[in-house]
């Protein structure tokens, strides 16, 4: 049986990778339990690499990058962007 | 949208014709009247046209497409696609006017409003954007700037593009960003009062807010709830130990107790054995007791008998003689008061003697002497006034010294000297007589009879010198001071002689009989005072009392003793049989067990055992109720699915998952922040992307010659070359030319932005140097990479530059 919580960030390639292990795992334990908080690590480099610079998306997630502590905020930002493009 | 096939079937000079079109760029090639407009005219057409219009709009569409001559109406079919869907138009204008649209496989329009109602949605801006950005002809590319201008209220404008697509082509708009995010903010803090850090109207789990529940809210009663289960579980767990605890030390306390008790139950036999010998023993030293105090007692007491009696009858004289002296004293006592008043009279009497004698002394004038006298000294002081009331004056003047006798009035003669040349006044009393060796002068006032005046004066001044005398009196002063020093001698008199009254008035008796006690008293022997007496008959009272009934107590006892014992003799012999008897009952006492020294006595250590026959009762009960309290909570326990551990990680899980709500929140407060601020720069220009998207589009297709722009109302206004400021309208035709195309691609950008549509392009290179065109058609090669392209030219060396999917057109005859 396995638990596993997981929380912080990785990068877009890692995290892909990790989602893949994670739907992976039920086929070898009896039973599978995880709460995955783990989001893509959202930093400059990723924005600039991501976004053409002056949308909307660029500036805001750019703005947030330049105050402290603001990982968080640029999950949850990338997460809103995410979501308006897969509509 | 995304155009497939087109059939025009008539339009125009077109019979029968069918073009397909590819994705990307497509290039119509064809020589002057090969039909190109009319191919651009006929996907106008069949795009915005109505079929059933009114003759005022019919009339020059049939003069332009319906063929002439050759039929009375004009059809075009288009195919097109919408993301995977792919629809067939189809409008007929004139004869059998109709217009038709169907989904292939799907649904299908048949009506001309609902078939352009369809479209509308499908090219979703205004026709006048598609009219005037989207088909481009030759004509209208150099003449962009203006003609935009000119049809701007037709148009889909940049600041509504802006919020649409945040002005660059793919971007998402920062108001619909924000619009989300605020939605997702609600999402959390819905209910939740961050002043109060909890809920809103502080309502907890047992009273939750259910609708419109934040995400904070909810974790936070997910956490509570959790909390709540822990909190019962862990009480629950303690209780249960704290009863295994008491349950343990109270069983350990009953069967101490049940110990000690049966040990005390067995000694209580024992001790009810000790407790009679006891009581034998209580009985035999209460018997003793009196019969010790007889034998120790009978000889002195009986002794004592005859010496109490004669110091009783000594007492009793004694008592008599302080009766004697006592009645004295009270005699004493009684009088004292009255002697007081006697002896103040006696000193009053004394002073009355003496006031008297010093009247005697200064002689005491008969009273109608006293008038006389008195009469007598009036009449002379009122002569003396009526003598004095004729007053003269007399002024004696002398040329040589002379003297001579005066007598004034009633006054003595006297001598009068006046120096030479000088003058001495007289004041003269009614009669002057001057006098000399040889000569008298009388002179008398005529105002009264002075003679009769001065002969009462006489006769007055002669009575009143014989009563004076009569009286031993030398002068009328010395009978005046006697009257005053008599008048103040007899009011003491009299006032010594009231209070003599008044003080013989309190002793309500006579000076006779005072004199009496007085002498009563003073023949009376020395005594002691009444108190001293009076304590001493107190003391000797009660030794004599005490004496007598001690005398008559022993009386008794004696007699008692005789009775009980008849002589001393049988007393001992008694005694000797219970002192024997109590020494066995001593000895026997002496082998028994004693009572533990914290029992006062039996009845102390019945009390305990009862006690502690209580105490194992009560103790009994307590553990059937603890063991009933157990029972309660070892079945709510398994009630539990979970255990504590489980429950204190779930708790932890909560915790953390609260927190992190929370902490989500202030980082998306932090994401609104900068969101908005964002938002107010973009506000600060919202043509910024479309200037941006333009002037890198001019730049491109000018080989970076022009590569700024200043823009006026919708489009650029001028341009800068060489640091100079160049109007549009003065730019020569190609440069027009490749900004109008830069113009038109900058909108077509942000309007295609989202969608699937396409641009039409009319001979754009015509006034093109060839590295102009070769640098357009690479722009427009990329373009087509996202869009549809639609290219119409007539000169074939362009159509070779572009590439793309070729469509030739021959010109018809």
């Amino acid at each position: 049986m396995l638990d596993l919580k997981l929380s912080g960030s990785l990068s877009q390639a890692d995290l892909d990778s990790l989602n893949l292990l994670l739907k992976g795992l039920s086929s070898h334990y009896l039973h599978v339990s995880f709460e995955n908080q783990v989001g893509v690590a959202v930093d400059t480099h990723f924005i600039q690499s991501t976004f053409a610079e002056g949308t909307s998306a660029y500036q805001w997630l750019s703005g947030i990058a330049e105050q402290p502590d603001a990982e968080l905020a640029l999950q949850l930002a990338y997460g809103i962007i995410q979501k308006y493009q897969s509509r | 949208m995304r155009l497939i096939q087109i059939e025009l079937c008539p339009f125009a000079g077109f019979q029968q014709r069918t073009v397909d079109f590819k994705p990307g760029l497509n290039v119509v090639l064809g020589e002057n009247e090969a039909g190109k407009s009319t191919l651009v005219n006929a996907i106008k057409s069949v795009l915005f046209e109505n079929t059933q219009q009114i003759k005022r709009e019919f009339t020059p569409f049939a003069e332009k497409y319906i063929p002439r001559g050759k039929g009375d109406h004009a059809k075009v079919n288009l195919t097109f696609s919408v993301g995977n869907d792919v629809y067939s138009l189809s409008k007929t204008w004139g004869a059998g006017k109709s217009a038709s649209l169907k989904l292939n496989g799907g649904a299908s329009w048949n009506d001309d409003s609902a078939v352009q109602e369809q479209l509308n949605e499908f090219l979703q801006l205004h026709r006048g954007s598609w009219e005037t950005i989207l088909f481009a002809d030759q004509n209208t590319l150099f003449k962009t700037a203006s003609s935009i201008e000119a049809s701007a209220q037709n148009i889909n404008r940049i600041p509504t593009l802006k919020n649409m697509q945040a002005g660059i082509p793919g971007d998402i708009p920062a108001d619909d960003l924000l619009r989300d995010l605020e939605a997702l903010m609600v999402d959390y803090n819905g209910q939740w009062d961050f002043f109060m850090d909890g809920p809103r109207d502080n309502r907890g789990i047992t009273n939750p807010w259910i609708k419109n529940a934040g995400l904070i809210v909810k974790s936070y009663y997910e956490l509570e709830t959790v909390r709540k289960d822990y909190e019962e579980l862990i009480g629950l767990e303690i209780a249960l130990e704290k009863i295994n605890e008491s349950l343990k030390t109270q069983s350990a306390n009953i069967e101490n107790k049940q110990t000690q008790f049966k040990t005390l139950d067995d000694l209580k036999e024992v001790y009810n054995n000790a407790t009679r010998l006891q009581l034998t023993k209580n009985d035999l030293e209460t018997a003793l007791s009196p019969m010790m105090n007889a034998v120790q007692n009978w000889d002195a007491k009986t002794k004592n008998q005859a010496s109490l009696g004669t110091s009783i009858a000594e007492m009793k004289v004694e008592m008599e003689k302080n009766t004697e002296e006592g009645k004295r004293a009270r005699r004493i006592n009684d009088t004292r008061v009255n002697l007081g008043y006697y002896k103040d009279i006696l000193d009053l009497d004394a002073k009355i003697a003496e006031i008297k004698k010093v009247l005697q002394a200064n002689g005491n004038i008969n009273k109608a002497d006293e008038a006389l006298i008195q009469s007598h000294q009036t009449n002379i002081n009122q002569l003396e006034v009526e003598l004095k009331a004729q007053k003269l004056q007399a002024t004696f003047s002398a040329d040589t010294e002379v003297s001579f006798l005066v007598t004034n009035g009633l006054e003595p003669t006297s001598t009068v000297s006046v120096s030479q040349g000088n003058s001495a006044d007289i004041d003269i009393t009614a009669q002057v007589t001057i006098a000399q060796n040889d000569w008298k002068i009388t002179v008398k006032s005529a105002l009264k009879p002075i003679d009769q005046l001065l002969a009462q004066m006489e006769e007055n001044r002669l009575a009143l010198q014989a009563l004076l005398t009569k009286n031993n009196l030398a002068s009328w002063a010395d009978f005046e001071r006697n009257i005053l020093v008599n008048q103040t001698n007899n009011e003491q008199l009299r006032v010594l002689e009231n209070n003599r009254t008044q003080t013989l008035k309190k002793t309500n008796t006579t000076i006779e009989a005072l004199q009496a006690i007085q002498a009563e008293i003073g023949a009376m022997p020395t005594t002691r005072t009444l108190e001293e007496l009076l304590e001493m008959h107190n003391t000797l009272n009660d030794k004599l009392k005490k004496a007598e009934k001690t005398l008559e107590e022993d009386q008794a006892l004696l007699l008692q003793w005789a009775t009980d014992y008849t002589d001393q003799t049988k007393l001992l012999l008694a005694v000797s049989q219970k002192t024997i008897a109590l020494e066995e009952i001593k000895s026997k006492m002496s082998e028994s067990p004693v009572l533990p020294a914290e029992y006062k006595d039996y009845q102390a250590f019945l009390d305990h055992l009862n006690q502690l026959q209580q105490s194992i009762n009560d103790e009994s009960q307590q553990i059937a109720q603890l063991r009933e309290n157990r029972a309660t909570i070892q079945g709510k326990l398994e009630n539990y699915t979970t255990d504590a551990i489980s429950l204190q990680a779930d708790l932890d899980l909560a915790e953390r998952k609260f927190e992190r709500r929370k902490l989500e929140y202030t980082a998306l407060e932090m994401a609104e922040r900068t969101l908005k601020t964002v938002i107010a720069q973009q506000d600060q220009n919202p043509f910024e992307a479309f200037e941006t998207e333009t002037a890198a589009m001019f730049a491109q297709i000018t080989d970076n010659r022009y590569t700024q722009l200043l823009r006026g109302g919708e489009a650029p206004e001028s341009v800068i070359f060489n640091n100079q400021q160049i109007p549009v309208n003065l730019l020569s035709d190609g440069t027009a030319g490749a900004l109008g195309l830069a113009i038109r691609f900058a909108y077509a950008k942000q309007y295609l932005a989202n969608m699937d549509g396409f641009v039409v392009l009319d001979d754009p290179f015509t006034d093109f140097d060839i590295s102009r065109r070769k640098a357009a058609s690479k722009f427009l090669q990329d373009f087509a990479g996202q869009k549809q392209v639609f290219v119409m030219t007539c000169h074939s060396e362009h159509a070779a530059d572009l590439g793309g999917h070729r469509i030739e057109l021959k010109r018809t005859t």
